[in-house]
């Protein structure tokens, strides 16, 4: 009888704590769970292997206008390479369903990234949009930035012109990479995102 | 080389979205009025014809997407007032809330002469304007419009009429009154309440907020039940606070505005 009540009481710890990772979103303060995806070339990537780094992670979708525009105005390129330099690492993730028309197949992605000039340590795809779903990345493009402790320190836009028609832009991104970097607390932890839906599966 | 390269590619993937949609262009736009030729008040109208499928937002996108801007060049003796939006639709897909409108939509300005004396008719109103149409992709538009000021033919008054109809009422006619209002903290969210009373009250089919400063809104929290509307926001800051909320109050499928101090 005893084994069996113990049996019961394993089976809904377990349920339990397979319905938080399934369920649970990473919140800005909070240290980011572990996931694991494949990138352009089919390698394994882990988040946990970079454990001690300060990392970016930027949903997008080289389909939306946004994207795009950001990219060509070396608004990302820019960020990508000067933080490259400082030991940040950056992730790029794909979170489009294979059955949307802004779907791209691995090496139409590859060429369409080195084309804009983009530097990314890894560049990985979310077929099913578990990981999207798990940072709630709604838009494209959508920042996050964890810090060497694994915490998520900042979530939102990667600057403040959505219609890409300020002279001069903050960019939120770059300010919390800089604050970090020199060991300061995050002053604007949270924006909105702006930009297209990220096409997940409905 | 690299720009042309990123032009090349850029081009590449906007024609094959062009060219999947079979629709060059999603989005005709064009300026209407109801001016009498005598009144010194009435309204500039931008219409927007939008391609079957394909929709622009509303002045609060939601989760993704972009408002429609216009911006005007009047005569110094016309003034306008800030552009109105009639009540939008919610459109949903899966946890990513928007709201905008399919098909057409008027946006509508109100303009009033305010120096009758240097009232020339025919004189130019130019109007940039700028949207975002989306359907399963997006594709970002603009497009500068001139007008001629003269005495509106009545299919303009007519569409005028119509989309002032569109516009959301205000709340007194809902017969709703609200009884309750308060922001409970729950971790580092906010969870807002209000508490509806009046006639029609079991008919409130939904809350279309406006952005509120210094927060997030989680469109999809939002939730209404037995008068009581409630959703979930998270502030941007330590020190926010729900100090003023807007938006537009869904009764029996109308519109009603809806602001709260």
């Amino acid at each position: 009888m005893k084994l069996i009540q113990i049996a019961g009481l394993l089976f809904i710890a377990f349920s339990s704590l397979f319905a938080l990772g399934e369920n649970k979103k990473v919140e800005v303060g909070s240290v980011v769970g572990d996931f694991i995806l494949k990138d352009l070339d089919g390698k394994v990537f882990k988040l946990s292997d970079l454990k001690g780094k300060i990392i970016v992670l930027e949903w997008t979708n080289p389909n939306c206008p946004f994207v795009q525009r950001v990219y060509k105005e070396k608004i990302m390129t820019s960020l990508q390479k000067e933080f490259a330099q400082k030991g940040v690492v950056w992730v790029i993730i794909n979170s489009t369903n294979p059955k949307h028309r802004d779907y791209r197949e691995a090496n139409e992605l590859k060429k369409i990234y080195s084309e804009w000039g983009a530097t990314y340590t890894a560049y990985l795809l979310d077929p099913d949009g578990k990981v999207g779903k798990m940072f709630d990345a709604k838009t494209t493009p959508h920042m996050f930035v964890i810090d060497k402790d694994g915490k998520l320190v900042y979530a939102g836009a990667i600057d403040d012109d959505p219609r890409g028609e300020k002279k001069e832009r903050v960019n939120y991104v770059r300010n919390a990479l800089n604050e970090l970097l020199a060991g300061k607390a995050i002053s604007v932890p949270v924006t909105k995102p702006y930009g297209c839906s990220v096409k997940y599966a409905e | 080389m690299k720009n042309l390269g990123f032009s090349l590619i850029t081009l590449l993937v906007t024609f094959q979205i062009l060219m999947s949609s079979q629709e060059k262009n999603q989005v005709k736009v064009e300026i209407i009025s109801d001016w009498d030729g005598v009144s010194s008040k009435f309204f500039l109208g931008v219409k927007f014809s939008i391609s079957p499928g394909w929709y622009i937002y509303w002045q609060n996108p939601g989760d993704a997407g972009l408002a429609p801007e216009i911006k005007l060049k009047l005569p110094s003796y016309l003034k306008a007032g800030d552009v109105l939006f009639p009540v939008p639709k919610k459109i949903v897909h899966g946890d990513i809330i928007s709201y905008g409108y399919y098909n057409e939509v008027v946006l509508l300005i109100p303009v009033q002469i305010v120096s009758k004396e240097k009232l020339k008719k025919a004189d130019v109103i130019e109007a940039e304007v700028n949207w975002l149409v989306c359907r399963e992709s997006c594709v970002p538009g603009g497009t500068t419009l001139k007008y001629a000021l003269m005495k509106a033919k009545d299919t303009e008054k007519a569409l005028v009429k119509k989309y002032v109809n569109l516009l959301p009422r205000n709340f007194e006619a809902s017969g709703l009154t609200v009884k309750n209002f308060k922001v409970e903290r729950k971790g580092n969210l906010n969870l807002v309440k209000i508490e509806l009373a009046g006639r029609g009250v079991n008919q409130i089919n939904d809350f279309y907020p406006n952005l509120i400063d210094k927060f997030l809104i989680d469109f999809k929290s939002i939730k209404v039940k037995n008068g009581m509307v409630e959703f979930v926001v998270m502030p941007l800051s330590s020190d926010a606070k729900v100090n003023f909320l807007s938006g537009i109050i869904v009764v029996n499928n109308e519109g009603y505005e809806f602001n709260l101090k």
